[in-house]
């Protein structure tokens, strides 16, 4: 395959990976964290650098998912004579566009002293880049047990970038040396090694066998709803049973019980032993904030697989109630071990007590939320193949959409970052402490208007008709 | 290589005698068997529907020859190639329409074709030719996202086409089309098909079937039911003083 061609294949998949809006807005960031970079605190506090380089790490770690199979793929792709890996390849480099972006935007401006750390430091850039789209390009394609296989390596890297630095790969962007462009050149490498050859060269004879319903038991299991339950005959029965399904209770629920232990382990004990840099203040906000938009993403799910003529099978503002209220409690279910946390967290830290409301402020409103966003978005619908109609896109709405999701959580961690304070601030604490009191109650206060603004209100069918014509307009059937 | 594969498959026509053959073609879906055993072929320059009930085996029997899913056992060849073991030239050699197609939404008509020549290794004029055959000229610069389902068939339809295929499989092509367009769409295949491009159109509409093929095969349970030229059927309907749909519909049962 020549050059040319290859490019053209390069070109239209980053056009259908970006639109032009969301490019503008990223090339924005990237000037904003210039601005940043030649301010004092940026340039001086490295640890606080590690602290984004991890948490863009481990973003990019659960951005595989953007590389998944469209339908479009299997039938205008796989029906070619083109090798399913050039294709792979063709998207995997036009997601590293995002990732040089991200990781190059808290870098790129550092001070380096000569041209050799300049072309370390470009190394170590592309080396990571591979490493981490490499890594993520595989995990939608693979069996959920072998995923565990290329989302351990990246959560690892992740994790001692924010712990310990040296020891990771991305330490290189910003102590650019041979030693570790030869540590990120060879995670590169073995990513590279790792791309899952077998199973892109079976997509070429095999596309609808290996993605469709006939694949292994392990995925084909997880899409039914709960064992021998009836569907109906309510519509709340009806409602709840296919809310609830194998993937939610088998899968989710147990690793966000996991992720919540490791936080308390990461948060709680690592400091003592004199692991974290960076202040536990500040961990522990960014932790938060990482939990707040992985659980976006997993509060999203089903929304895909909605059918608008299902909305018509009872009155669709009722439909929408009870899906809501079902969804409501299983967000409720995922997001208890994440306040039993902070709860616990606050015995020997008693800022984290602040963040428990927070968790419940979630309850209450992503289930709505998350799925209005998506819609807002343009997420695709699946249909055949429990695959999306179109590939994912990065658009300028999307970022709104994270940018408003930002703002509320921002908002629900006032109250923690209150207490932060007071203890700096030991004169004006109880002034603090009770503005923190009324930022938590008005945030459950205006979580649970939302709930029952989106629920039982009288204004909830308008918001479900706008949501029903948006799915409609993104080609919903 | 397209210019240059498209000359090898003109020649290779000459020497297959069938460019599709099914040999014994069966699969299952766990305790669901969709093909139970199908042997058929249909020979180079020939046109054949294929018909069946929902769920008779169908989608699943194209997506077979498309090499878009592995036989549990059998061997199906297009232009005389294993489709399982030679995919590449199977697949340069045919062109698959899917049911319920979804072409790249966030691309435009042209750059549709643009993606999809470059991954079949086509030059700018299999673009420019697909364009003007499914005239698509007035929405080239539109997303495809914005198109009606009408006018995204037309353009699947382009996609299938536009490398001029030795071997056609279209599954519903007329899916969504207007009256107008259908009867563009089917002077178009049967052009196609007058020049040499052998059809296998899997379709639920009776009259489709008579105007676009001259053998009809009809499967149900997974298994060929009947197989003949459709002006047997014609005359079937006629002795028994039926519609050629009742007659279908009887050997379907």
């Amino acid at each position: 395959m020549n050059a040319r061609r290859l490019w053209k294949i390069f070109r239209l998949n980053f056009k259908m990976m970006y639109s032009g809006w969301f490019l503008a807005s990223i090339a924005s960031f990237f000037a904003v964290s210039f601005v940043a970079s030649v301010s004092a605190i940026w340039t001086e506090n490295y640890a606080f650098l590690f602290l984004f380089l991890g948490v863009i790490a481990l973003l990019l770690a659960f951005g595989g998912g953007y590389l998944g199979v469209a339908k479009s793929e299997v039938d205008f792709v796989f029906s070619t004579p083109v090798n399913p890996l050039v294709v792979y390849i063709a998207k995997t480099a036009a997601l590293a566009v995002l990732s040089l972006f991200l990781f190059g935007a808290f870098t790129i401006y550092l001070p380096r002293p000569d041209v050799i750390s300049h072309v370390e430091y470009a190394a170590s850039l592309i080396f990571n880049t591979a490493f981490f789209v490499l890594m993520a390009g595989a995990s939608p394609l693979v069996s959920i047990r072998r995923l565990i296989l290329y989302t351990a390596p990246q959560m690892a890297v992740a994790a001692v970038t924010i712990v310990k630095p040296e020891l990771s790969p991305l330490y290189g962007l910003v102590y650019p040396s041979p030693f570790y462009v030869a540590y990120s050149g060879a995670a590169a490498a073995l990513a590279f090694l790792a791309i899952p050859r077998n199973l892109l060269k079976e997509l070429a004879t095999n596309a609808y066998g290996v993605l469709g319903p006939s694949r292994p038991a392990e995925d084909g299991d997880a899409v039914r709803v709960v064992g021998p339950a009836r569907i109906g005959p309510t519509p709340w029965r009806a409602v709840w049973t296919t809310s609830v399904n194998r993937v939610l209770l088998e899968v989710d629920l147990p690793l966000s019980a996991v992720a919540a232990a490791v936080n308390y382990v990461l948060l709680r004990l690592l400091p003592e032993m004199g692991f974290f840099n960076a202040s536990e203040a500040l961990v522990t906000l960014l932790s938060f904030y990482l939990f707040c938009f992985v659980f976006l993403a997993f509060a999203e799910v089903g929304l895909d697989e909605e059918r608008l003529w299902l909305s018509l099978a009872v009155e669709p503002a009722r439909y929408f109630r009870l899906r809501m209220l079902a969804r409501a409690v299983m967000v409720a279910v995922l997001l208890a071990p994440w306040a039993a946390v902070y709860v616990l967290m606050s015995l020997s830290y008693p800022p984290a007590a602040r963040l428990a409301p927070a968790v419940a402020a979630l309850a209450l409103t992503l289930p709505a939320a998350s799925w209005l966003l998506a819609a807002y978005s343009g997420r695709p619908q699946i249909r055949d193949l429990e695959l999306p109609q179109s590939l994912f896109r990065f658009t300028l709405r999307e970022v709104l959409a994270v940018f408003l999701y930002f703002m509320f959580v921002v908002f629900l961690s006032v109250p923690y970052i209150l207490c932060v304070a007071s203890m700096d601030i030991p004169a004006l604490a109880p002034l603090i402490l009770l503005d923190a009191d009324v930022v938590s109650v008005a945030s459950l206060a205006l979580s649970a208007a939302f709930f029952y603004l989106t629920t039982y209100s009288p204004w909830a069918p308008s918001i479900w008709g706008w949501f029903v014509n948006k799915l409609s307009e993104n080609g919903y059937v | 290589m397209g210019v240059m594969s498209n000359v090898y498959m003109w020649q290779l026509s000459w020497y297959v005698y069938e460019c599709i053959a099914a040999e014994g073609l069966r699969r299952s879906f766990g305790n669901v068997v969709a093909l139970d055993g199908v042997s058929f072929e249909v020979s180079c320059g020939g046109a054949v529907a294929l018909l069946g009930p929902n769920g008779a085996g169908k989608s699943t029997l194209l997506r077979i020859l498309a090499g878009l899913l592995r036989p549990d056992a059998g061997v199906a060849r297009v232009c005389g190639y294993d489709v399982q073991r030679q995919p590449r030239e199977a697949k340069a050699c045919m062109g698959y329409l899917p049911d319920d197609p979804s072409p790249f939404l966030d691309l435009s008509v042209r750059e549709n074709l643009e993606y999809v020549a470059a991954l079949r290794g086509l030059d700018g004029s299999a673009v420019d030719w697909a364009i003007e055959a499914l005239g698509l000229g007035d929405i080239e610069d539109r997303l495809a996202s914005s198109l009606s389902r009408g006018k995204r068939q037309r353009l699947a339809l382009a996609l299938a086409i536009m490398h001029r295929p030795r071997v056609l499989l279209l599954d519903e092509p007329l899916n969504y089309l207007d009256i107008p367009t259908q009867e563009y769409v089917i002077k178009l295949l049967r052009e196609m098909n007058a020049a040499g491009t052998t059809i296998l159109v899997s379709t639920h509409i009776m009259s489709i079937a008579e105007r676009l093929a001259k053998e009809v095969l009809v499967i149900n349970r997974g298994r060929i039911v009947w197989r003949g030229a459709v002006k047997e059927l014609k005359a079937a309907a006629r002795d028994a003083g039926e519609r050629i749909e009742e007659v279908v519909a009887r050997l379907m049962r």
